[in-house]
């Protein structure tokens, strides 16, 4: 029999049934009464970065980059047919993606739910390929690809990674090389298949108005039992250092881009800290604070500055970004701000508004089904839980706080990538 | 969810509530809407944006964010877009539903006085806007009009469009052009400030748990001094092509673009537009339609090709992007599933499995408050208000012939490429 928590918020008055099923998947089940809406995503923790790997103590296989996202695109090809079809026959609006660090499949829909949950749970533990299949995907990822080297915002990116990092694989692109997909096989692909869609390794995440009768019923008939694997990844060691503090690029654009990213030693964040950096990156970020507003005035920032914590296996930074006609002077103010605020601490009144932002928007996110599912499989991911991540910024302090700055945002571990406007 | 309750607070100052106690958080949605002209564009659109930087009792952007940040991350957000020929300005405020508080503010009812200080009560002095304010919000729609640019999707889409329909008024930019956002004086803003109170047709609409009657006594008090005169909401369709246009531009990037605009000869309000819309995601809206299927799975010609219906305007656009080498027959390809949907060869499977998507995506619209209050602000020109069930049970109804017919009106009138080095 399968184990079924229940995991309650006093906070926001919701529940959520945590499933651990007989087939060693991890099931959640987030009930919403009188939604029609109905969600379902299936993921499996293995995303870009992990392209060496042993199973069960084996050989160190190193697979070609770019093929966690083929497998995507290639898992949606079944032997009786395509997915999209067999959902084209349920109106659910299915998707797939791939990540830094995982993969996952999901369909969105409001009516014939069962038959779209039999659809997603059937394909993803059904592979198939053949040379035929395989090749035919290079010409429509190679556009992909194409259409991604025409992206300011994703080139200013990885031009980010390639000089924050010497060798972890985050520095790659998700989707990889023309030439890289090139040496993509069936044998490479079921190889990454019955490593990493192992059930054990995978979480289900299932929001909308649902018994867990309802999710049961079909994960019991569909879904196969998995023996546990010793899954291991691989990376070469990186240094602490950044490789340089600046990188340009020109590009046809019209405005410039900049990604500003602080390099961290690498280690596994906790729920606890994650909150801190949240209320931290609102404080840097916010038009309430001054270091938005300074910013503003100087005209060294438009309305897209954000900044994000960047983080994986291996791999741990501060990144900010936006447009900016002057985005060396932009990465100076933002390095000044912050080395003064860790010196004086965070002013208490603004912590408690940036508090109140992080707390709202965490709330907020449980309206949708959507945003709803893909926390829980973050949080599975990373060993947490989404209602005490807000009770984790609810009880946060500004010593928390304080503490938590000192030992982050080292000034000379920075690097500025920079997208320059062609000259005519 | 309760059904939608409509009053009118004022001459042409629609007040819609919707009572929904599933949310977490509640929305204020006013939609502002003026006819669109060149002279007119660029000074509405930074009023937008110049009305939601702050006002005078929260007189700079800091003092406003920090008053909505303690109301527990609440936001004021302002955009421009265009509805057929008419220029709306949104202008929506929302936040948590008051039993969320930390510290049971009366969360709800302050952000309804808020909206109201924003559009009712701006930073004026002496007939005038803040000069500064101005600056700052010029170079911020300055900006986005150059990160159009910066991205070469929107971009290719933009210029269909401007190409496309050149000598309408669907042409002009939703902001004009950077030369008349820099030419917008405090005192022109001034006015197009007052001519909005005075002739824009409101509509605003209220989702959320606590009781709309606050808000809406709030907003009618507001209006009580306003001599209101509203326009009329109208937007002309063009039912002929009189001569196809077709225009290359070189640029140095990795893909090339392909937009390919269509005439659809139907628009709101007329019935038929439900047919079309069907016919337009039959042929290239979800992954089991004639162009997913056929250009890209089967030809791998392309990553993303899609077929959109404006049915406010009556225009369909395909989209695509491809290798240099392959314009052509993309180009191809894709007209040739167009003539397939004039000549009828259509299958059961892909008008049922459109019909489904439409349907399941209709109903979804209920359960997000972006979707609720967009739903009926997006239907204030067509001939009658449906639910989301009432428009399904339309996509329902619709006949394989209707299908066709709406397909038969096709008429091809613009193919703009950005085309990639080779």
């Amino acid at each position: 029999m399968s184990k079924i928590t229940e995991v309650k918020s006093a906070r926001t008055g919701d529940m959520y049934y945590k499933i651990e099923h007989d087939s060693g998947l991890s099931i959640y089940l987030y009930p919403k009464r009188d939604y029609n809406s109905k969600y379902a995503i299936f993921g499996t923790h293995f995303g870009s970065v992990n392209n060496a790997f042993s199973l069960d103590g084996g050989e160190v296989k190193k697979v070609p980059d770019g093929i966690a996202h083929y497998l995507e695109h290639k898992m949606f090809e079944c032997e009786d047919g395509d997915a999209f079809l067999k959902y084209a026959e349920t109106g659910a609006n299915a998707n797939a993606y791939t990540s830094f660090n995982k993969t996952c499949y999901l369909f969105s829909c409001t009516e014939n739910f069962e038959k779209s949950f039999d659809i997603l749970l059937d394909f993803v533990q059904r592979p198939y390929f053949t040379e035929e299949t395989v090749a035919k995907e290079q010409g429509i990822i190679g556009q992909e690809i194409r259409m991604y080297d025409d992206s300011a915002e994703w080139v200013v990116m990885f031009n980010l990674l390639k000089e924050m990092y010497k060798n972890h694989p985050v520095q790659i692109d998700i989707a990889g090389t023309v030439e890289s997909i090139a040496e993509i096989t069936p044998e490479l692909l079921y190889d990454c298949y019955y490593t990493f869609y192992n059930l054990n390794n995978m979480v289900l995440c299932v929001s909308g108005d649902l018994t867990c009768d309802d999710v049961l019923k079909i994960a019991d008939k569909k879904l196969k039992k998995c023996e546990k694997h010793d899954i291991k990844s691989y990376f070469e060691e990186e240094p602490y250092e950044v490789c340089s503090h600046y990188i340009e690029q020109s590009f046809p654009v019209s405005v410039p881009l900049f990604n500003f990213g602080y390099k961290e030693k690498s280690h596994k964040v906790s729920q606890k800290e994650s909150a801190e950096i949240d209320i931290i990156i609102s404080i840097l970020t916010s038009p309430s604070f001054e270091l938005y507003n300074k910013l503003d005035e100087e005209n060294l920032i438009n309305q897209t500055f954000d900044a994000e914590y960047f983080d994986g296996q291996g791999y741990n930074s501060v990144i900010f970004s936006g447009e900016s006609r002057f985005p060396k002077r932009a990465a100076e103010v933002i390095k000044e701000y912050i080395e003064n605020l860790k010196q004086n601490g965070v002013n208490p009144e603004d912590f408690e508004i940036a508090k109140r932002e992080v707390y709202g928007d965490l709330v907020s996110s449980l309206n949708n089904v959507e945003s709803i599912a893909n926390a829980l499989a973050d949080a599975h991911f990373n060993e947490s839980d989404i209602f005490g991540f807000i009770d984790d910024v609810a009880q946060c302090s500004a010593d928390d706080i304080n503490l938590r700055l000192k030992n982050m945002f080292d000034t000379d571990n920075t690097t500025l990538s920079v997208i320059l406007p062609d000259k005519e | 969810m309760n059904p939608i309750k409509q009053r009118e607070l004022a001459d042409g100052v629609i007040f819609n509530s919707i009572s929904d106690n599933r949310f977490k958080t509640m929305k204020l949605l006013t939609n502002i809407f003026l006819p669109m002209s060149e002279e007119t564009a660029s000074v509405n659109a930074l009023l937008c944006y110049v009305l939601v930087r702050c006002c005078k009792k929260y007189p700079d952007m800091i003092k406003m964010s920090r008053k909505l940040g303690s109301l527990y991350g609440a936001e004021v957000n302002g955009s421009v877009s265009k509805m057929g020929d008419m220029q709306c300005i949104k202008i929506d405020i929302g936040g948590l539903s008051d039993k969320y508080a930390i510290n049971n503010e009366n969360i709800s009812s302050e952000l309804s006085e808020l909206l109201c200080e924003v559009i009712f009560n701006p930073k004026v002095k002496d007939g005038k806007f803040d000069e500064k304010d101005i600056l700052q919000e010029k170079r911020q729609i300055m900006d986005m009009i150059d990160s159009d640019f910066n991205d070469k999707r929107v971009y290719a889409s933009q210029r269909l469009f401007e190409i496309m329909c050149a000598d309408e008024v669907y042409g002009i930019k939703w902001c004009g052009t950077k030369e008349q956002i820099e030419a917008v004086t405090s005192e022109q803003l001034y006015s197009a400030w007052l001519n909005m109170l005075k002739n824009a047709h409101f509509e605003i609409t209220f989702v959320g748990e606590s009781n709309p009657d606050n808000a809406a006594e709030i907003i009618k008090n507001s209006f009580k001094e306003i001599k209101r005169a509203p326009v009329d909401l109208s937007t002309d369709v063009v039912y002929s092509v009189f001569e196809e246009k077709d225009v290359v531009e070189e640029m140095d990037v990795a893909q090339s673009k392909l937009e390919i605009g269509f005439r659809t000869a139907c628009a709101e309000p007329e019935p038929e537009t439900v047919a079309t819309r069907l016919m337009s995601v039959i042929l290239g809206g979800t992954a089991s339609s004639k162009l997913f299927n056929n250009v890209r799975e089967k030809k791998s010609l392309c990553y993303y090709c899609l077929a959109r219906y404006q049915r406010l305007k009556g225009i369909m656009f395909i989209e695509s992007g491809v290798e240099t080498a392959n314009i052509e027959s993309a180009k191809k390809a894709i007209l040739a599933e167009v003539e397939d949907m004039k000549n009828g060869k259509i299958s059961d499977f892909e008008i049922n499995s459109a019909k489904l998507a439409i349907i399941n995506s209709t109903l979804g619209v209920s359960d997000t408050i972006t979707g609720l209050s967009g739903w009926y602000s997006s239907q204030v020109m067509d001939a009658s208000v449906d639910t989301p069930e009432e428009a399904c049970k339309k996509v329902e109804a619709v006949t394989r012939e209707e299908i066709v017919n709406a397909a038969k009106k096709l008429m091809l009138d613009t193919i703009f490429v950005l085309k990639a080095g080779e």
